[in-house]
């Protein structure tokens, strides 16, 4: 991030690059508004009464006759406290032990001169292209004690080998000198983790973190086999329920489907923003991080 | 001839046994409360799910009411909501060790094997004895008898049936928006030539075409048998095949069915069918409608229910099938009115915790439980109906506002192991659906098929008698030859894929050169042998 | 990867035995592997312990009775045999490969170039805006783009709108397969260009800051920085995903194909993956043992894909996976 800091800057700036900087600005201009646009068209949606959306299928740039209907609809539904519950835990619970592992699996596959370390590579790397399928996957969960609990959601996918391969990667971009002076010290290899490599690495971390959170946040094939209570269903699923409940209506009869009928358009919108704000939520603060990494570039050289 | 004769009166006995309230057929359950202290466990696939309002079973009426008139504990399992059933019943299925006592789903296909490799139990030895109410039912008539065993006569299932033989297994058809009719001073179309005139003028006024979602619905139960063709642009194991004097047939290789899309192919062409058919779901095509841009389209009767409701008008009615023009039918969509999803007791439950889930099932076969299942307990979610002398909704129901609230006290509203009663579908559905859904039925007029016994096994035929019969199992080696020969699967992408192309024109059906090339594509799909297999189960079905 | 050349002297281990050896280098690693046990560990409970499952690609498996009693495949490679012979081997295996590549193609080089740009962005709030939008998209489900898009590709669409407004005609532009594979294309950029874009951004902060001034001060351009770097700075990161990319080259999903596509195009859009969805989904118990063996040639072509890449990389780069 060149703008953290300001560098004095002696030579003038070119007339050819003003004219990029300009033209720079108006393709993010344009990317943002490719962006937001069905991103706006789903929010504007979300509010508008469906009589509106059922007789504009095209551009919509405001919300037409406001009403919060669909909003209601999926808060009425007697899961989506649990839900979000649920995936509360799975995050807090899990995301410690998927950062742990990736750091440990990174910093080791990153280190030289260990005797072991090609088969240690091969027995990870293997597991990313073979796996022994879904039902084999099941009947694992079974015998180890986690079906229907929620460490089924969060032990099976404890630790992801193409995030490790990344975090391997920004680990060996960390100069060497600085660990093996630590080695000098007398430091282990848990305090050289944890003191020197980890905070050398924050925005790649944050990146992890962010990498394994939305994965967790927006799973729910996993919890469908292996839970076997609605209540500890997580968010994803609890949305997928009633998104499949608004639009296969086929055989309902619908002589009572007031709730129904009237957001079948929306509760599509509705449930988006109910899924994503959240996530909108935590973004910011991981993306702190990536500006540290300019100030950690700093004290590298 | 004679066979299809015999299928034909066998359907007629169907519906005469079933036309009286059934109800008053079905013996007396004065043994219940069983009074056990057992916990029985109990899986059903679908359609038996708590109501959307109640995050477990424990506070559902239904769930809870079953246990307590049945005096034993159930223990309800379900897959989760939002999941696909019928993964997490095959999930289950791979640890045959902790099954549920009770499993309802589709068992039909593997029926053979669950019993060869005694996952389930075989209840023929026992089923007289401890379902004495469900075995009389099956005997009320042979195509429930004959649906619900294995080709070695064993009975293994408790099955679901309508009270009203196929009516409600046609509820899908034409419907026509009724005040434009009347302002374009047209009738109800009633040959396909009429329909394609309604179609015209309606695009010509309104610049309203002929819409229909692609999906399986309408590729299963076009309307092709105005040109004697049956079966439309989809294959599965029921669909796409059609038994015709005993003998198997594939329908999308049929002359008649050249004509169909020969037809079809026309109307695209013409404009008069909306291209964005091929991608509609439910949701975007009832917005369609309710915007003038659809004159004629194809759909069930609850959808029909809500296109109306969001119009606020009686708008859209159901038209019959259309006939050829000279008034003869051939085929339409419909049933026997026997599900295909099946109730099975497993091996985890002992030979004692067996025998109490048979009489748990054999509940719903009696009067009391026939009641019970459709509409919950008397004086709480119904009542009887003085005039009609059927049970009717309490405000508890009628006023409720959530999705099909009869679902919190019933479970007979989607199908389970009971018999659902025909009033149920009346109490749910506006008296156009209801209509609509007679026209679907009653090809032949519904005053004439009640008067005229000739008229009713017409009607039959072509609603059911043609079809792919409910119950046909395979034995383990067919189902594997079946797989290995690339089965549905293939078959379906194939005519789906050039059902699109003649229609849309991008391959001309007009040309006796594409469409030799097309009958020859079948070649390499194994048709020839997938049709021999078949065979050899429909025999041993005919045989039972 | 093995760029950094190390300065440190390497023992020489040769010469001693191979207990010597493990000795040595347990007194020296001793931390190391105690560290990835952990890892181990969960690989073997959670990922070997199941694995045994993919012996029922030679077996003709049903769930009931287990992979045990399962019986055998006669011949043992008769679900290969039979995806081989099937009619449409050929199409799926060509659709797959083109929407893949064309993935690769557009949408491999997409978010570099978003990140590239975002970096020359010199207001630090517009940045993190333009960041924070891009990346929206990902968040929305599949289900739910697709209904988007359907939306906006009908007969009386956005698209149609548009088109029409420049004298085109209109039409249900997802009934044409000559369209499918551009709307897929660019759907799947819009939706995750911003995403893939982090990991790069993360990279570039990581560059240090010094090496700018520098060239500066030397009088070199924007355009020369970016190139001498800002480049060199992604290069490892960018060949890793590319390698891990390339691995998946055969794994295309079904989700978004399944609710994109039409039987009008099904000669552009059908690929392995909706192919073993529908076999297992149209009818009759799923066929476990036939996906699984289709899954294992998927995973067969995938490794071969990206050992040469990672192969084509170490010779010409320095950079590899392994």
């Amino acid at each position: 991030m060149t703008t953290a800091r300001k560098p004095k800057n002696h030579i003038q700036e070119s007339v050819g690059s003003k004219v990029f900087d300009v033209i720079n600005v108006i393709i993010m201009l344009l990317l943002c508004f490719v962006t937001l646009y069905p991103m706006w068209y789903v929010l504007c949606a979300s509010v508008t009464e469906n009589a509106y959306l059922v007789a504009h299928p095209g551009a919509i740039f405001w919300p037409h006759g406001f009403t919060t209907g669909s909003y209601g609809l999926a808060f009425s539904h007697p899961l989506l406290l649990s839900g979000y519950k649920n995936i509360l835990i799975v995050l807090l619970v899990s995301l410690p032990i998927n950062i742990i592992l990736t750091l440990f699996c990174g910093y080791v596959t990153a280190s030289k001169n260990l005797m072991f370390k090609p088969i240690i590579q091969f027995l990870i790397m293997f597991t990313m292209f073979f796996s022994g399928g879904m039902i084999p996957a099941y009947l694992n969960v079974r015998d180890l004690g986690l079906y229907n609990s929620l460490w089924a959601l969060i032990l099976p996918g404890a630790m992801s080998v193409y995030n490790a391969i990344i975090c391997r990667t920004a680990i060996q971009g960390v100069p060497e000198s600085l660990t093996e002076s630590a080695y000098l010290d007398g430091a282990n290899d848990i305090i050289i983790v944890f003191r020197i490599i980890l905070p050398l690495i924050m925005p790649t971390i944050a990146v992890l973190l962010l990498y394994y959170g939305v994965g967790h946040w927006n799973a729910w094939f996993n919890a469908s086999l292996y839970l076997a209570d609605n209540e500890k269903l997580p968010i994803q699923n609890v949305m997928r329920s009633i998104l499949i409940a608004n639009s296969n209506v086929l055989n309902s009869a619908g002589s009572d489907n007031d709730m129904v009928n009237q957001y079948a358009e929306a509760i599509k919108y509705s449930t988006i923003i109910l899924t994503t704000v959240p996530v909108l939520c935590i973004y910011p603060f991981l993306q702190k991080y990536f500006v540290k990494g300019v100030m950690v570039g700093a004290v590298k050289g | 001839m004679k066979k299809i004769l015999a299928l034909v009166l066998a359907l007629v006995m169907v519906l005469a046994a079933t036309s009286a309230f059934a109800a008053d057929l079905l013996p007396a359950g004065d043994t219940y409360p069983l009074n056990s202290d057992k916990t029985v466990t109990w899986y059903s696939q679908d359609c038996l799910n708590p109501h959307e309002k109640y995050a477990t079973w424990q506070e559902s009426p239904f769930h809870t009411n079953l246990a307590k008139l049945l005096g034993v504990n159930i223990e309800w399992s379900f897959p989760t909501t939002g999941a696909d059933g019928s993964s997490f019943t095959n999930t289950m299925l791979a640890d045959p060790s902790s099954l549920p006592n009770i499993m309802k789903g589709y068992f039909m296909d593997s029926a053979n094997m669950l019993l060869e490799d005694e996952v389930i139990w075989d209840l023929t030895p026992y089923i007289q004895e401890y379902a004495p109410a469900y075995y009389a039912w099956l005997q009320t008539n042979p195509a429930y008898d004959r649906a619900m065993k294995t080709d070695d006569g064993r009975y293994y299932a408790f099955g679901f049936f309508r009270e009203d033989g196929g009516w409600n297994d046609s509820y899908l058809g034409v419907v026509v928006r009724q005040d434009w009719l009347q302002e374009c001073g047209l009738e109800l179309p009633k040959t396909i030539s009429e329909l394609e005139n309604v179609i015209r003028v309606f695009h010509d006024k309104y610049g309203a075409q002929f819409t229909f979602p692609n999906d399986a619905r309408f590729r299963q139960a076009g309307i092709q048998g105005a040109f004697g063709a049956y079966a439309t642009g989809y294959v599965a194991s029921d669909y796409g095949w059609f038994v015709k004097d005993g003998k198997v047939n594939f329908g999308a290789i049929q002359p008649e069915w050249r004509e169909y899309m020969k037809w079809m192919a026309k109307m695209w062409k013409e404009g008069l069918i909306d291209q964005d058919s091929f991608s509609l779901d439910d949701t975007s095509i009832k917005s369609k409608t309710e915007t003038g841009k659809v004159g004629v389209s194809y759909t069930s009767m609850g959808q029909l229910n809500l296109w109306n409701k969001d119009m606020g008008g009686d708008y859209w009615v159901g038209a019959h099938f259309p006939t050829a023009d000279d008034g003869s039918i051939s085929s339409q969509f419909g049933g026997f009115g026997i599900g295909t999803h099946t109730t099975v007791i497993t091996k985890t439950a002992d030979e004692e915790t067996m025998k109490l889930c048979l009489r748990m099932l054999d509940y719903a076969y009696t009067q009391e439980g026939f009641l019970f299942w459709n509409y919950g307990i008397e004086g709480e979610s119904w009542e009887m109906n003085p005039e009609t002398g059927l049970p009717k909704w309490t405000a508890l129901v009628a006023d409720d506002h959530d999705n099909d609230p009869m679902t919190k006290y019933n479970g007979a509203t989607w199908g389970n192991s009971c018999i659902q009663a025909t009033n149920l579908l009346y109490l749910k559905n506006s008296p156009v659906a209801i209509a609509a859904n007679d026209a679907f039925f009653y090809t032949f007029g519904k005053d004439e098929y009640f008067a005229d016994p000739e008229v009713e096994a017409k009607t039959l035929a072509v609603t059911g008698g043609w079809k792919w019969p409910v119950g046909i199992t395979f034995t383990t080696e067919e189902s594997d030859k079946l797989d290995l020969l690339g089965g549905n699967s293939n078959l379906n992408t194939y005519v789906a894929e050039n059902y699109a192309a003649f229609i849309t024109g991008s391959k001309d059906i007009n040309d006796d050169a594409v469409w030799e090339a097309y009958l020859a594509g079948f070649e390499n799909l194994n048709l020839n042998k997938i049709l021999e297999v078949r065979q050899g189960a429909l025999d041993r079905y005919e045989a039972r | 990867m093995t760029t950094a050349k190390s300065s440190k002297v390497v023992p020489q281990f040769h010469r001693l035995t191979f207990a010597q050896r493990v000795i040595r280098d347990w007194k020296l690693n001793k931390w190391k592997y105690i560290l990835i046990l952990p890892v181990l560990v969960y690989l073997a409970l959670f990922c070997y312990k199941p694995m045994y499952g993919l012996i029922i690609a030679f077996k003709n498996y049903k769930p009931t009775r287990g992979i045990e009693r399962s019986a055998w495949m006669d011949p043992w490679y008769g679900w290969f045999e039979r995806f081989f012979t099937d009619p449409y081997f050929g199409r799926l295996i060509g659709n797959t490969f083109i929407i893949s590549l064309l993935t690769i193609v557009f949408g491999f080089p997409a978010p570099i170039l978003l990140a590239l740009l975002l970096n020359e962005i010199k207001n630090s709030k517009f940045k993190r805006t333009v960041q924070t939008i891009t990346y929206m998209p990902y968040f929305i489900s599949m289900v739910v783009t697709c209904a988007l898009i359907r939306v906006y590709c009908q007969q009386d669409g956005l698209i149609s709108d548009l088109v029409t407004a420049f004298g085109g005609t209109r039409q249900n532009w997802l009934m044409n397969s000559a369209y499918y594979r551009t709307i897929y294309i660019i759907s799947e950029i819009w939706q995750t260009i911003g995403w893939n874009s982090i990991i790069y951004l993360a990279a570039l902060s990581s560059i240090d800051q010094d090496q700018y001034e520098a060239a500066r001060i030397d009088g070199a351009n924007r355009f020369q920085q970016v190139i001498h770097i800002t480049l060199p700075g992604l290069l490892p990161t960018i060949i890793i995903l590319f390698i891990l990319r390339m691995g998946r080259i055969l794994s295309v999903g079904y989700e978004k194909t399944l609710l994109l596509y039409n039987s009008n195009t099904y000669d552009v859009a059908d690929i392995i993956s909706t192919y073993t969805y529908r076999l297992s989904f149209s009818g009759g118990t799923p066929q476990y043992s036939y996906s699984t063996a289709i899954g294992l040639f998927n995973t067969i072509v995938n490794v071969v894909f990206l050992l040469a890449t990672n192969f084509i990389s170490s010779r010409v780069s320095d950079n590899s996976l392994f």
